[in-house]
């Protein structure tokens, strides 16, 4: 079985401080690390693997640093990685199709793994946007994957229901953390790595001219300034404008 | 034309509001979307919460798929000529955007918390890295497609005496691979 593995390198956003001057965040010198969920998106292919035989292969759409990264995937079990650095500016649209590309260039391929979201943006689009890209059914929001010769069976986690979905291959399946417990790679692993291949190459042998379609006018700070609302109506009624005014602010998802 | 659609009225009715606002400054019309079988009672209650029409995709299809919704989506957005998509920001509408931009390989930008024009520009917010800050983003292509989640913009009044056309159309999709064997209460 062919596994691609979709994983991006992201600021730990937990070290991350913000300016208190401008509330601005800092995002230089922070310790960069592969997304969590992307991780058990890795653990899920090489439980896959450990079933059917076959072999994964980890992209990743980064800078040059990424390749530690990704040799932290190759470790917990990876059999090859490709690093794609990006043009200078990218966004969904650009990501999403050098992906494509690059898993286009690998040939022939069972199941596409990435994780739901990643934790520095949580969009979630990069997944559902490639399979559209692909023409490839997707399952999202995978909270356990029952993988056959030729089907997979799933379990998506959609709050209040949980909806089991069915597909031949090829599929694109996004994971929740929920799914497993990633790996930790022994010593040996950790050594073994060095000697899996990373493929490098930049966006434009891939494909030149790609132009974000959307761009980042600023990075505004947030203010962390209490608000003193106070909430004295009947308990219902103030819960219900707290949650009001909790997803106005976008606090809520 | 602005395009709204969720398969949650309730938040439909809220894009409503801000989807009418934006559609006035383009000087386009606002069109609210039904996937499904014809209801003629939340159409009429589309229009009353501002959209001036709605338009029906018409099918029997009763369970959701991004990878069919994705597809009457595109049909109408090319049959209307809409360059502005919004659509709720639930787990189905955040799937079924990505897979649409993906399918138009267009500009998409998930979970705003606002959206307006900017120099007649699509331009968003939405907060990122953990609630740290809030990236200000800007469409320079169309069309683009946003997801807003509920409760960030308020419904209109509702005034039932607004009046709009109502389309009705069939669209031929291709099922998907995909089959969905059940769906069940979450265990927590």
């Amino acid at each position: 079985m062919n596994i691609i593995v979709c994983a991006k390198q992201v600021i730990d956003v937990s070290e991350m401080k913000v300016d208190s001057s401008t509330k601005k965040p800092i995002l230089q010198g922070i310790p960069q690390k592969i997304s969590d969920i992307d991780k058990n998106a890795m653990e899920e292919a090489i439980k896959i693997k450990e079933k059917h035989g076959g072999k994964i292969t980890v992209i990743t759409i980064g800078p040059s640093d990424a390749k530690e990264r990704i040799k932290e995937l190759l470790a917990m079990g990876a059999d090859e990685g490709v690093l794609v650095a990006p043009p200078d500016k990218f966004d969904y649209f650009v990501v999403s199709n050098l992906l494509a590309i690059a898993i286009k260039n690998i040939g022939e391929y069972d199941i596409i793994l990435c994780g739901e979201a990643s934790i520095d943006m949580f969009s979630g689009q990069a997944g559902p946007r490639l399979a559209g890209l692909l023409g490839i059914p997707q399952i999202t929001y995978a909270q356990n994957l029952a993988v056959d010769k030729d089907k997979v069976t799933a379990d998506r986690n959609m709050g209040d229901t949980a909806v089991t979905t069915e597909s031949s291959f090829p599929v694109l399946i996004t994971v929740t953390k929920e799914i497993n417990e990633p790996r930790l790679p022994s010593l040996m692993q950790i050594l073994g790595a060095a000697n899996k291949p990373i493929n490098e190459m930049t966006a434009d042998s891939l494909k030149s001219g790609l132009n974000p379609k959307v761009e980042m006018l600023e990075l505004k700070g947030v203010s962390m300034e209490r608000k003193n609302i106070v909430y004295k109506d009947d308990i219902d009624e103030s819960v219900g404008k707290l949650v009001d005014s909790l997803a106005k602010e976008g606090v809520l998802r | 034309m602005v395009l709204v659609y969720s398969d949650d009225k309730k938040i439909t009715f809220e894009l409503l509001n801000k989807g009418n606002e934006i559609a006035k400054e383009l000087g386009e019309k606002l069109i609210a979307i039904i996937i499904g079988k014809p209801d003629d009672t939340l159409s009429q209650e589309y229009i009353s919460y501002g959209a001036d029409n709605v338009f029906v995709a018409e099918t029997d299809i009763d369970q959701f798929k991004a990878e069919e919704y994705s597809v009457y989506l595109e049909n109408i957005i090319k049959e209307t000529g809409s360059e502005t998509i919004i659509i709720g920001s639930n787990k189905n509408g955040k799937e079924l955007a990505s897979r649409l931009a993906g399918r138009l390989d267009v500009g998409c930008i998930i979970d705003c918390t606002n959206i307006y024009l900017k120099d007649k520009k699509l331009t968003t917010e939405r907060v990122v890295y953990s609630g740290n800050a809030i990236a200000v983003e800007q469409f320079n292509s169309s069309p683009a497609v946003v997801t807003v989640p509920s409760k960030v913009f308020d419904p209109l009044p509702k005034d039932d005496k607004r009046k709009g056309d109502i389309t009705k159309k069939k669209f031929d999709v291709e099922k998907s691979a995909s089959k969905i064997l059940k769906v069940q209460e979450m265990k927590m």
